[in-house]
């Protein structure tokens, strides 16, 4: 028995051995699928110039946790992106998401995007869509969005994005919440 | 005596299993899908792909990684710097004292979403002909893409999505080479085959042509590959100049009896230093379980120089290679050359230089070099079955149907001509399969009569 399970070994061996025996020209292969989403750009709580302009993060929604963002009508609020690096933008629509209140129910936020320079500065013809929200809540912040689309676009590499909130004529305050990603763009193509 | 035997027999079968161990197929070993792509990506962001593998051997490994990405509706075609691909390779070694060599690289886009990970710079590349470069590594102690002895080695991915991407599903395919080669053109061409008699396949796309003869009626898929590049050094038999390579597999090769290869070639591709009528096919024999001893061998074959071919006959698919010799080539050689006198009191004299002289051809070393032709050294460039040396030129005998083939677009008809039974007795009992298979059977009887004598001699 014990001389018939030593001689099953030893042929056992012997065949992968021989039949382990092959040609290949690589030696791994990694294959996947990525479902690719377009970028999303976050209005944080990072001042860039005073109390006017904040940062607008691209793909990042560590966006801090601060006191809501208030002005009222007839002054702003912008936020600007870094570079973004990029010659051209498909046609896309763009989701704005704003977590906010007012202090009268029916106050209009207007919400433009606009292309600037490398310096911030909105460029000739730079609009690239916008829309408007109807503020409801004068207690709590409520989380409102709004759409636009727009064309193709082309850019310079160094030209960046702005955000812009401005009041829609009346003289109450609004408040913006930032934290945490609660106020972004979702882009997707058109 | 008869454990002396047995001993002897069991370390003769060990042997292989323990080199196929140590060495491998491949040289490296316990390759392993650490972290594939993630399935939700937004475009700006940059994801990983990592893998693991170990270089059991006792040499220093080269390592080429070639990222594709292909987007999947065919809608949106991926442009150059929709993603920007850096690879870094961590090697360390398995044994004391653990040295590591870690080096990271941005991957070059050649083609559309089609990513090199190695260093060109670190490469020194020639173009061959229009379409071919070729590329030895500079290995330096630091710095390179180099896989150490005996290591366990990480190769990660970074992979950048353009913020501008559009959004959508993306296919991406990482391939690891340790060999030399990368597809350029993949062709896949199928066709059913009468047993014995000659079928034709035409890979045109990739400049080949086959005619494969198989022992029984089979529907065959055969892929040809066209390829492009190649790294190390050793890998070219000395003293010939590549041309191009063709890799061949089927989909069932245990009833393919024999092959006849076409490949064609443009006469831009062969370099001015190389006799167009040395080139000739090889194939790359990778039977030995150690890759060290991998090398060409030269095929029963020739070139048709009219119709800008080169022709090899085989019994079984592999990689295959155009190779020719130089008619010219440049040497260093010392020559009592000017004594050259400059400013000071420096004096050189019989300066060495480089210069042009005539290839010296070695009949009778296994490469028919510029020079040499069938009539002259047979020996290297000889005919094959079925062809006679005439002027210098091999000539077939018995003209069968002859394909009317232009170097750019062949046109081919199949000839059917039926081969032997016994040649193809003669190819299996000669191929490392055969002779495997017949020392095991010799082995399994001389095991059955030593551990079983009452059985043997019951059967007597």
């Amino acid at each position: 028995m014990r001389r018939g399970l030593l001689a099953f070994g030893i042929i056992f061996l012997l065949t992968i051995s021989i039949a382990s025996a092959g040609f290949l020209t690589y030696y791994g292969k990694v294959e996947g699928i990525a479902k690719v989403k377009g970028p999303r750009f976050y209005a944080s709580c990072t001042s860039v110039d005073s109390n006017i302009v904040y940062k607008l993060l691209i793909n990042d929604n560590s966006t801090g946790d601060c006191t809501p963002r208030e002005f009222t009508d007839g002054s702003l609020k912008w936020f600007l992106s870094d570079s973004l690096g990029i010659s051209s933008f498909y046609p896309a629509n763009y989701s704005f998401y704003v977590k906010a209140k007012a202090d009268k129910p029916g106050q209009i936020l207007h919400l433009e995007l606009w292309i600037t320079d490398k310096e911030g500065n909105k460029k000739e013809g730079g609009l690239i869509c916008d829309a408007n929200i109807n503020i409801t809540t004068n207690e709590t912040f409520s989380s409102y969005s709004a759409y636009c689309m727009s064309n193709s676009l082309t850019l310079n590499e160094n030209d960046r994005i702005a955000w812009i909130m401005t009041g829609g004529a009346f003289t109450g305050k609004y408040y913006i919440d930032v934290s945490h990603g609660n106020t972004r763009i979702e882009v997707d193509k058109a | 005596m008869k454990k002396l035997l047995v001993a002897l027999l069991i370390a003769f079968l060990l042997i292989p299993s323990s080199a196929n161990a140590l060495f491998g197929i491949s040289r490296y070993k316990d390759y392993k899908v650490e972290k594939n792509i993630s399935e939700s990506i937004v475009a700006g962001e940059t994801d990983t792909i990592v893998v693991s593998f170990k270089n059991p051997t006792p040499s220093i490994g080269t390592l080429i990684a070639v990222l594709n990405v292909e987007e999947g509706s065919g809608n949106h075609p991926v442009w150059l710097g929709d993603f920007k691909v850096r690879a870094e390779l961590s090697s360390t070694s398995l044994y004391e004292p653990n040295l590591s060599n870690s080096y990271s690289t941005e991957c070059m886009e050649l083609e559309n979403g089609t990513f090199y990970c190695f260093n060109l710079s670190e490469m020194n590349c020639k173009p061959v002909g229009k379409r071919f470069m070729v590329c030895f590594p500079i290995l330096k102690p630091e710095g390179s893409f180099i896989v150490l002895p005996g290591s366990k080695n990480t190769l990660t991915f970074y992979v950048t999505f353009n913020p501008a991407l559009i959004p959508s599903n993306y296919s991406f395919k990482v391939t690891l080479y340790n060999d030399i080669l990368i597809p350029l053109i993949e062709d896949p061409v199928s066709n059913s085959t009468i047993a014995n008699r000659k079928t034709f396949f035409n890979a045109s796309l990739s400049d080949t042509l086959l005619w494969i003869t198989t022992s029984e009626d089979k529907n065959l898929s055969v892929d040809v590959t066209l390829f492009q590049y190649f790294v190390e050094k050793t890998f070219v038999p000395k003293g010939l100049t590549p041309i191009k390579f063709v890799g061949i597999e089927a989909n069932n090769t245990k009833s393919i009896t024999s092959t006849e290869i076409w490949v064609y070639y443009n006469e831009s591709e062969i370099p001015s230093w190389v006799d167009e009528n040395s080139l000739r096919l090889y194939h790359y024999d990778t039977s030995s379980n150690n890759p060290d001893e991998w090398k060409w061998k030269l095929l029963e074959s020739g070139v048709n120089t009219r119709e800008n071919y080169v022709w090899g006959k085989t019994n079984h698919l592999s990689l295959f290679g155009i190779f020719g010799s130089p008619s010219m080539k440049k040497e260093v050689v010392y020559v009592s050359g000017p004594t050259i006198y400059l400013p000071g009191k420096t004096i050189y004299k019989n300066v060495t230089r480089n210069v042009t002289v005539s290839a010296k051809a070695v009949c009778g070393n296994g490469f028919c070099e510029g020079g040499e032709t069938c009539s002259n050294c047979p020996e290297d460039c000889k005919c094959p079955a079925g062809y006679e040396c005439k002027d210098n030129v091999c000539i077939e005998i018995k003209p069968e149907i002859v394909p009317k083939a232009t170097p750019t677009k062949p046109k081919v008809t199949p000839s059917t001509t039926p081969s032997s039974p016994i040649t193809g007795l003669v190819y299996f009992v000669t191929s490392p399969t055969g002779i495997g298979i017949i020392v095991s059977l010799v082995l399994l009887i001389i095991l059955i009569t030593i551990f079983f004598p009452k059985y043997t001699k019951r059967m007597k």
